[in-house]
């Protein structure tokens, strides 16, 4: 990776990409205050616990951006950095499967006082080296060998997920590594499979969702049991719906009463929806797809191959996971948990992808005129 | 510029792929414009369905005092368990909660498998115990169980327990009045209830409520009922129909002047916290509800309308010395032959033979005029539910032997309540004057209408005095002796009749004794109608009902404070309202 041409602007960093993010972390502050006081009362005593770390993730997350930004020599390029990223991946991903159970999953490393999810590292680790892998092969990777040593990689660390058992990160993280590979110019034909696949498991878990709509309909009837397993897809619906077009009843939340489960967390956008209606939901929509705009943007005025397959990579990531995380709010995908970027509460989740808007940011700041 | 045709392939699929993800986003576009716009109002329906809760709100209902202040009847606060499911716990689990609920409320078989059911149904709200005791709701609370929650309600509770239990009667489990007092005046006793919104989170835990109207409570009441005289009534008379193994028996006793019903008992009675079962032998008042043919006591009238006719001389005799007299083909006898006796003499030793003969010279129609002046046939306007007319017959209606007959007292049917107020008429110098049970209304604002009810002479004063004087007679030396008080003016008559058997027929082996009278003393302290009704042994009225009038009316003396006048008339002792203060 030569950057001969390449020049370094401190501060020239792309500033709508850094205020769109900005605006997304505080409302998620403000929602997960919001939809988590009542809980986090019952819980702990006092409205703040779930704002305070939630505070504190968007700390780390700013302060981690900061610093990324102020490093002149892209250490998220070289390629023992990317590749000792992998490695403490794979170490903390297999750790998890040696750390205490919690409600009968392992996805946590905990220490006294901390807490991290290793597969929120392996999303941007993996991003990270398959850019990495596919700018050193280029055409190449079409290759089956030069193929078979990413997909190898990604099947790893998806299966380790897979062991904790998280099947909605492992998921997601499998389409991303996808996306990865189809933005590095891996053959269509090679996607004819895995992509009947899953629009096979897709079109499922519609069908699935499809049920859960007659579900709603039985709800009406008061004999049908409610606290079944259709109750989160039914109270997220009725949540988003129950908003109307203008709402401004921030903290009015009825649904975040213990009717809708993971409210603060995975749930957050029906919250989002009861509480600021229509305007609410269309503006956290227009933000992301600004965020991808810009993310595409700074992609194309990267300065190197890696820098672009990187950027283009972490954008279309944080984009799907949103896009996802909604559809599923919206009862349009099976009712599985993954959190919304930026705002869903989780600090893991909220560090990582600060540090993957950091570097989207410094790459940002990266000029050539060798293009 | 790109240069690069890798670099440039990359390019192009991210925004191919970026198009991808847009289609999907007009999607949930779509789909969020079908939610937040079409779905709005039917959602936000559903939703505040299951957050918020109208529920009525109870007023309290009002107390019942007797005359002197004491508590008769009120609501008490009472814990209500219900069960709702929680996610959290298991079926197990819930049935293991119920298990322990099971010992400390005492449920029966059938309520817990009952419940149990339900649970398994996956019920939202189940009653388990509704209205437990104290103890009980301490011990529920201490178990702390999720799924089991407590509300307060209002019991009815009557501190005195079987004391006047009919004239109280019951409430329902909602506390609305299903017999006695709290059926007749339910309207005044219950208030009207509130209404307020409660709001609930998913666990069915109330955070916050608003008031949308607030209940108005009941407004208490006070009865012209004397616990001590209704307790010594209740006393005698249950000891009475227990000694003669009567069927029944009741008392009532009132002030003439007034028509204030000081006691009502009945015999057998029940404790109005715990009702038995069938609930309608405890809401039928026999002193107002039950009819029969009075006999002897209903001679008064007899008299009176012979009186107040000019029909009999004052000096004039009647010869009852055949001891028995024709009647359409039929004797009606005596229970002795009398000799000739004056016109006094007739009621004072209770000739059924001269009073025939009277009773032919007033003749039917005028007969007839008379029951109704004394307010036979209709009721009396007490304020107790199921009040019965009784039964008199028109002259049309009449047979060859009806007027002999009901100059006696047979062929027709008079409430308890109706023949004390007829005896009333004599104790008020001839002013028929309704009988009530409610003395006040204590209404929050001071605009209840007055409860005293009109007089309405019926009767000359000359004709009662001399009436009275007859009945003071048929206690000091007639049938009425076994009444007598040494030392006290008692007017009264009793009365024996032959029930109506199931042929219709008057039967020979069944009887009710009855005995009414009054106490003078200057003016008449009390009046008192004693039923006893189908006494085995012994049954005529002398020897069932008069006793017992003179056992009670002793008490009511001793507790009135007033003292017997074997000495000059004691007329300072003038009782103007409650009757006597030292007990």
């Amino acid at each position: 990776m030569k950057r001969e041409h390449e020049f370094f602007k401190p501060f020239a960093f792309d500033r709508p990409l850094f205020f769109i993010t900005l605006i997304l972390v505080t409302l998620g502050i403000v929602m997960v205050f919001s939809a988590s006081g009542v809980l986090s009362s019952e819980r702990f005593g006092h409205p703040f616990h779930y704002l305070i770390h939630q505070l504190f993730g968007a700390g780390v997350g700013f302060s981690l951006i900061l610093i990324l930004m102020r490093l002149e020599i892209p250490l998220y390029e070289n390629l023992f950095v990317i590749y000792s990223f992998l490695v403490l991946t794979m170490v903390l991903l297999v750790l998890c499967l040696f750390m205490p159970a919690e409600r009968q999953v392992q996805r946590w490393i905990i220490l006294p006082n901390f807490r991290f999810q290793p597969s929120e590292l392996a999303k941007l680790s993996l991003i990270l080296f398959l850019a990495g892998f596919i700018a050193l092969k280029k055409e190449k990777i079409n290759h089956p060998i030069n193929l078979a040593i990413p997909l190898m990689t990604c099947f790893t660390a998806i299966f380790l997920i897979l062991k904790e058992p998280d099947y909605s990160t492992a998921a997601l993280i499998c389409i991303t590594c996808f996306s990865m590979l189809f933005i590095g110019g891996v053959k269509f034909k090679y996607f004819l499979f895995p992509g009947l696949l899953t629009m096979g498991v897709f079109s499922l878990a519609l069908l699935l969702s499809n049920y859960k709509m007659e579900r709603f309909l039985s709800f009406l009837n008061p004999t049908q049991d409610p606290l079944d397993s259709g109750f989160h897809a039914i109270q997220s619906k009725l949540a988003v719906s129950s908003g109307g077009i203008f709402s401004l009843n921030i903290g009015e939340s009825i649904q975040k009463l213990f009717f809708l489960p993971a409210a603060h967390t995975d749930y957050i956008y029906a919250i989002i929806g009861e509480e600021l209606g229509l305007v609410g939901t269309l503006a956290v929509i227009i933000l992301f797809t600004a965020f991808l705009w810009r993310g595409l943007v700074i992609a194309q005025r990267a300065p190197s191959l890696f820098s672009r397959i990187a950027a283009a990579g972490i954008t279309l990531a944080i984009f799907f996971q949103a896009v996802l995380n909604i559809s599923i709010v919206l009862g349009l995908g099976p009712s599985t948990g993954i959190p919304l970027p930026f705002i869903s509460y989780g600090r893991s989740s909220l560090v990582m992808t600060l540090c993957a808007v950091g570097i989207l940011l410094h790459i940002s700041q990266r000029r050539t005129n060798r293009w | 510029m790109m240069k690069n045709p890798f670099a440039k392939k990359v390019g192009r699929r991210s925004t191919f792929l970026a198009c991808v993800f847009l289609l999907w986003t007009a999607a949930i576009v779509f789909r969020l414009v079908q939610l937040q716009v079409l779905q709005a109002s039917s959602a936000r329906e559903i939703i505040l369905d299951n957050n918020r809760n109208a529920i009525v709100v109870l007023p309290q209902r009002g107390t019942i005092y007797d005359r002197k202040g004491t508590i008769l009847a009120r609501s008490v606060p009472r814990k209500s368990v219900f069960y709702t499911p929680q996610k959290h716990i298991s079926e197990n689990d819930q049935m293991r909660n119920l298990y322990r609920l099971k010992n400390i409320l005492g449920l029966t078989a059938g309520q817990y498998e009952n419940i149990r059911k339900k649970i398994r149904e996956k019920a939202h709200f189940i009653w388990i115990k509704q209205k437990i005791d104290d103890e009980q709701a301490v011990q529920v609370d201490l178990l702390g169980l999720d799924d089991v929650h407590m509300l307060e309600e209002k019991k009815r509770f009557y501190p005195q327990g079987r004391l006047a239990a009919h004239i109280l009667g019951r409430v329902n489990i909602d506390e609305i009045g299903q017999s006695g007092m709290e059926f007749y005046h339910n309207d005044i006793l219950a208030g009207e209830s509130g209404k307020q919104i409660n709001f609930y989170d998913a666990k069915r835990r109330r955070y916050r409520f608003e008031v949308v109207e607030s209940p108005v409570d009941g407004t208490d009441l006070v009865l012209t009922i004397d616990e001590t005289i209704q307790y010594i009534a209740e006393k005698e008379l249950a000891a009475a129909v227990d000694s003669r193994n009567a069927a029944w028996g009741t008392v009532i006793i009132s002030q003439p002047q007034t028509g204030e019903i000081l006691a009502m008992a009945h015999t057998p009675s029940f404790d109005p916290n715990h009702p038995p079962l069938p609930l309608e032998l405890t809401d039928r008042i026999r002193a107002v509800h039950e009819h029969m043919d009075p006999g002897s006591t209903f001679k008064i009238i007899t008299a009176a309308a012979a009186l107040e006719s000019g029909l009999v001389g004052s000096d004039e005799s009647f010869d009852c010395s055949a001891g028995e007299i024709e009647v359409s083909g039929k004797p009606i006898k005596d229970h002795k032959p009398f000799g000739v006796l004056t016109f006094p003499e007739v009621f004072i030793h209770s000739s059924n033979v001269g009073i025939v003969q009277i009773a032919r010279r007033i003749g039917p129609e005028r007969f007839y005029h008379w029951m109704t002046k004394f307010g036979f046939g209709r009721k009396t306007g007490i304020d107790l539910p199921l009040e019965s007319t009784g039964k008199i017959r028109p002259p049309s209606e009449w047979g060859p032997r009806s007027l002999p007959a009901l100059s006696i007292g047979y062929e027709l049917s008079v409430t308890a309540i109706q023949m004390l107020t007829a005896y009333n008429v004599i104790a008020n110098r001839g002013i028929l004057i309704p009988p009530k049970l409610v003395k006040k209304v204590l209404s929050p604002v001071d605009d209840a209408p007055p409860l005293t009810k009109e007089g309405q002479r019926v009767l000359s004063e000359e004709t009662a005095l001399r009436i009275e004087g007859i009945l003071l007679d048929a206690v000091r030396k007639g049938t009425g002796i076994t009444a007598q008080i040494d030392g006290y003016s008692i007017a009264g008559k009793t009365g024996t009749s032959q029930k109506i058997n199931s042929l219709g027929r008057y039967s020979s082996d069944a009887h009710t004794a009855f005995f009414a009278g009054y106490i003078l003393d200057g003016r008449t302290l009390f009046s008192m109608i004693v039923i006893i009704d189908n006494p085995q042994g012994e049954y005529y009225g002398t020897q069932v009902a008069a006793p017992v009038f003179r056992e009670i009316a002793t008490q009511i003396l001793r507790y009135m404070g007033v003292p017997g006048n074997r000495a000059p008339q004691m007329q300072q002792i003038t009782v103007v309202d409650a009757p006597g203060g030292a007990r």
